[in-house]
């Protein structure tokens, strides 16, 4: 039985965090289960509330690039949710969102520009506290592994292939990846490690069956499943879903959260987890900044003050703030307690509070004249981790300026 | 040099095979004395040897091109599985950098597998000039035939590209060729003094079963019946995904000892790779596929090919039913049909090339923009062309082509002339029309051999050869077949032992 440590509850929505353990129930025999898709999709919806529209949702699940759905994932606490199916198609999650609306978990209503508003219902709520338990939504960090998680199982499974044929000295396999980067770092890992297969591959032995003794015996088996060896080909994805009765996008689903749930292990105990970790160890997660912002990244992190920037770029402050703004979003350990005071930050969180809004206007409205929309929108990506760790300033996150 | 003994050894060393198939060395022997060669071999025939090897024999660059996406890549890995290292493939579905990096390195490779669309891209031609290439493969060369199965507008500007290149020997090679697409072949490449190598399709080991059903239920019926008495490895071929995903389905539930899959090409790449190898590899025996499945599978052991729906003329359907009995062991080839089913491919050769009104609508929007810009739309249009003209890319791909080629338009420019668009016009609508006659007619000749009172085998060869040899077991289900002698065993019950996860991993990893 898995119990989340305090770590995993970061990036639960507060509805969650109550939750300590998941029962065994998770797979009927009769029905193919969907469950972890339309939870996902009411999770999400709860958090928006009717203050974007339906289809944010779906951007946030296929990780869309443009700020707004980064910014929205923040604003409302979804970043675990960010990009963590990207294959999604707009049909299939119309299809589910219909459904949802269908069987009366969603209302649906339309605004002025004609854009389509869900809500959870009351009979939604009721679902999502009678199924909590049986949703690994903890399992997710969306927005911190979209991209590294897929370069990691890929890596991964290459790797466990092409061991456990070399190591029998058998080289003609057909790879289950074909992918340039992937192949490359895999070519040199294998030159790396050429003659100690075995002990590789015990060593991982080791470490997999330790982490996924954290999961559920099934979905320790399907994650398993999906691999291939020596003349032996993994599950496709639609195997997996006939052979443990599941809906193929929960399926899907279920393999990226455990992998999120599996890397995160691997980076906070490295030590203990070295074969998997020297798997990803090299991996830097981009940073997608726009030209112009990326040179104003450079800057910032060598030093520079906003002021300073401005002018060597010879660009308007107000721009740099942009670009500071969009930074904060990317960047984890940005520093939010040089441009925003606890007193200053109080006052915001107070006037978000009491307006219930994320508008900017509408928050500006309502704080000091002195503070500026800039830090109003940093407030606005900081809120969550600023309520959750303010009361005892972490200082990690708040502590040391630029 | 050439010698039979050097070719042989050269072989043996490369791809670890003792001796040549039928029609190869001939075609390799020619290749390598700098001839154009059209080669006309059946499916299964080993027709990419013919230029793998000499591609490693030769000292420049060899350039294959495939439209067959799923092909070239099922190839590039099976040679790289070899050790066939020195072979890149630049398709749409690789990526940006990918493609720089193999046209920055083109000097590393010696096969390079390129689709047409590509090939067309200016850049991507310049590259190719300051390389030596010392051989163009034309692969599945009736694509250049407006007459042959499956016609390609982009094949038709291969000859111009050959010449850009300074006329490398040229190999066209395809399998399903009948006389006049030959000629199309060798008139669209400009090379008059091709060497021909054409060889027999026919094959001894099929038998061909044409089963007529008067539902849908009735079709599963009959395949259950076969799958139990035809035992080995089995595709059953589609025209609709959906359908490999709902039959797939269907099977397993009335035979739970038969593994069965399905596959097409709306899956996900490492998922096609798993269901293709576990079919290599014996972990599935019966794969419900669309077309999209078996292009590269070199499987020897095929047993059974049924067609739950008929293909849309004859070269489709010999180049799928080639996919059975490679190994030469007797094989059938199972054809299901029912009342209506020439409707599914009457409607796809309908919406295949723009119909008139399309072509019109077309004409129109692009005369606005003559006189607005005389442009194409760039800057104000963030979508792709075919989505400002509202029609799907193949049909503007095809109308961009004879555009071009009446001088209407050239790259983003255009030229708007009243009495030549409107010649053009007549001249596309009508061309149009007698090529879709001419598909229906395909289409017929199709409905006509499945309703054939006449020894299926005669009437499926006559129309490509004359003559055939005779079948080395049973011949078709007109001759008369006996199911009950065809070879069943009695599988051994797959046990299917639910192992603990943890002994799974350790069978993984550590066994």
């Amino acid at each position: 039985m898995y119990t989340p440590s305090k770590a995993d509850m970061d990036f639960i929505p507060w509805f969650f965090s109550y939750l300590t353990c998941y029962p065994s129930n998770f797979y009927h025999e009769m029905d193919v289960i969907r469950l972890l898709f339309e939870g996902i999709i009411l999770a999400a919806a709860k958090q928006i509330n009717e203050e974007r529209s339906a289809s944010s949702i779906f951007h946030l699940l296929v990780g869309n690039r443009n700020i707004q759905t980064i910014q929205d994932a923040h604003i409302f606490a979804n970043q675990h949710f960010y990009g963590i199916y990207k294959s999604l198609k707009k049909p299939l999650f119309d299809e589910r969102l219909r459904d949802l609306i269908r069987r009366g978990l969603l209302d649906e209503t339309v605004n002025e520009k004609g854009r389509s508003m869900v809500s959870v219902s009351k009979k939604g709520l009721e679902w999502l506290n009678r199924n909590q338990a049986e949703l690994p939504i903890h399992y997710f960090r969306g927005l911190e592994y979209r991209e590294k998680a897929e370069v990691f199982y890929r890596r991964l499974a290459l790797i466990i292939q092409t061991f456990t044929n070399t190591k029998r000295n058998h080289f003609t396999f057909i790879p289950v990846i074909h992918d340039r980067e992937v192949e490359q770092f895999v070519r040199k890992f294998y030159h790396r490690l050429k003659g100690q297969e075995q002990e590789y591959l015990e060593t991982l032995y080791v470490e997999l069956e330790s982490l996924l003794s954290k999961l559920q015996e099934k979905e320790a088996e399907m994650f398993i499943d999906r691999f291939s060896g020596y003349k032996h080909y993994g599950k496709s994805l639609d195997q997996l879903a006939t052979h443990y009765n599941m809906d193929v996008s929960d399926v899907r689903l279920l393999l990226t959260g455990i992998i999120h749930f599996i890397l995160n292990h691997i980076e906070k105990e490295n030590n203990h987890y070295q074969a998997l970790y020297a798997v990803i160890a090299d991996y830097k997660t981009p940073v997608h900044l726009s030209y112009s912002t990326g040179k104003t990244y450079r800057l910032f992190q060598q030093g520079y003050s906003p002021e300073e920037i401005a002018k060597l770029r010879r660009l308007k402050i107000n721009t740099i703030h942009d670009h500071l703004a969009e930074i904060a979003l990317y960047d984890p350990d940005f520093p939010i307690t040089s441009f925003v005071s606890v007193k200053e930050a109080e006052e915001i969180l107070a006037a978000m509070k009491r307006t219930k809004s994320f508008k900017l206007k509408t928050i500006k409205d309502e704080v000091s004249p002195t503070i500026s929309y800039f830090q109003i929108r940093l407030m606005l990506v900081f809120q969550h981790k600023w309520q959750k760790e303010g009361e005892h300033v972490d200082t990690k996150v708040f502590g040391g300026g630029a | 040099m050439l010698t039979q003994k050097y070719l042989e050894e050269e072989l043996r060393k490369h791809f670890r095979y003792d001796s040549f198939r039928t029609g190869q060395r001939e075609i390799i022997s020619d290749i390598l004395q700098g001839k154009n060669v059209l080669g006309i071999l059946p499916t299964g025939s080993g027709k990419s040897l013919c230029y793998q090897l000499p591609a490693l024999l030769l000292d420049g660059l060899t350039i294959v091109v495939s439209p067959l996406i799923s092909l070239m890549i099922d190839q590039v890995n099976e040679l790289k599985a070899i050790s066939y290292k020195r072979v890149a493939t630049i398709n749409s579905f690789i990526g940006i950098e990918e493609k720089e990096f193999i046209l920055q390195h083109l000097h590393r490779y010696k096969l390079l597998y390129i689709s047409p669309e590509l090939l067309q891209q200016e850049k991507m031609l310049e590259c190719l000039k300051r390389m030596k290439v010392s051989l163009f493969v034309v692969d599945e060369a009736h694509c250049i035939s407006q007459w042959g199965h499956d016609f390609r507008p982009d094949y038709l500007k291969l000859g111009k590209i050959i010449e850009q290149l300074n006329h490398p020997p040229v190999l066209a090679l395809s399998a399903t060729a009948p006389p006049a697409v030959q000629e199309d072949i060798v008139r669209n490449l400009h090379l008059p003094q091709m060497v021909k190598h054409i060889h027999p399709m026919d094959r001894a080991n099929l038998t061909f079963v044409v089963e007529h059903v008067a539902s849908e239920s009735e079709k599963y019926e009959q395949i259950l019946t076969y799958l139990q008495k035809i035992s080995g490895p089995t595709l059953i071929y589609f025209s609709s995904r959906n359908q490999t995903e709902e039959t797939a389905k269907i099977l397993a539930e009335k035979l739970p000892d038969v593994n069965i899959a399905f596959y097409h090409g709306g899956m996900e790449p490492m998922d096609r790779i798993h269901i293709q190898q576990q079919f290599m590899n014996g972990q599935i025996d019966v794969v419900c596929c669309t077309s999209a499945f078996g292009m590269g599978i070199n499987k020897e052991d095929v047993r059974l090919v049924i067609h739950f729906h008929m293909p849309a003329e004859m070269e489709a359907y010999i180049q799928e039913v080639g996919r059975a009995g490679r190994d030469g062991n007797p094989s059938m080839c199972l054809l299901l049909y029912g009342p209506n089913d020439w409707h599914v491919p009457k409607t796809l050769i309908e919406n295949e090339l723009p119909q008139a009104e399309e072509i019109r609508i077309v004409m129109e929007q692009l005369k606005g923009l003559a006189t607005q810009s005389a442009e194409l739309p760039s800057k104000e249009w963030t979508g792709t062309i075919h989505e400002f003209f509202q029609i799907n890319e193949t049909k503007w791909r095809f109308l961009r082509f004879h555009f071009e080629k009446h001088g209407m338009m050239k790259g983003k420019k255009i030229d708007y002339d009243e009495k030549q668009w409107q010649a053009v016009y007549q001249h596309l609508v009508e061309w149009i029309r007698k090529r879709n006659i001419h598909k229906m007619q395909k289409l017929g000749e199709m409905v006509e051999w499945v309703n054939t009172v006449q020894c299926l085998r005669e009437a499926l060869y006559n129309k490509f050869q004359s003559g055939y040899s005779q079948p080395i077991f049973q011949c078709c289900s007109n001759c008369g077949i006996e199911l009950d002698e065809w070879f069943s065993e009695e599988k051994p019950k797959r046990v299917k032992t639910e192992l603990d996860w943890r002994l799974k991993l350790r069978k993984l990893l550590v066994e």
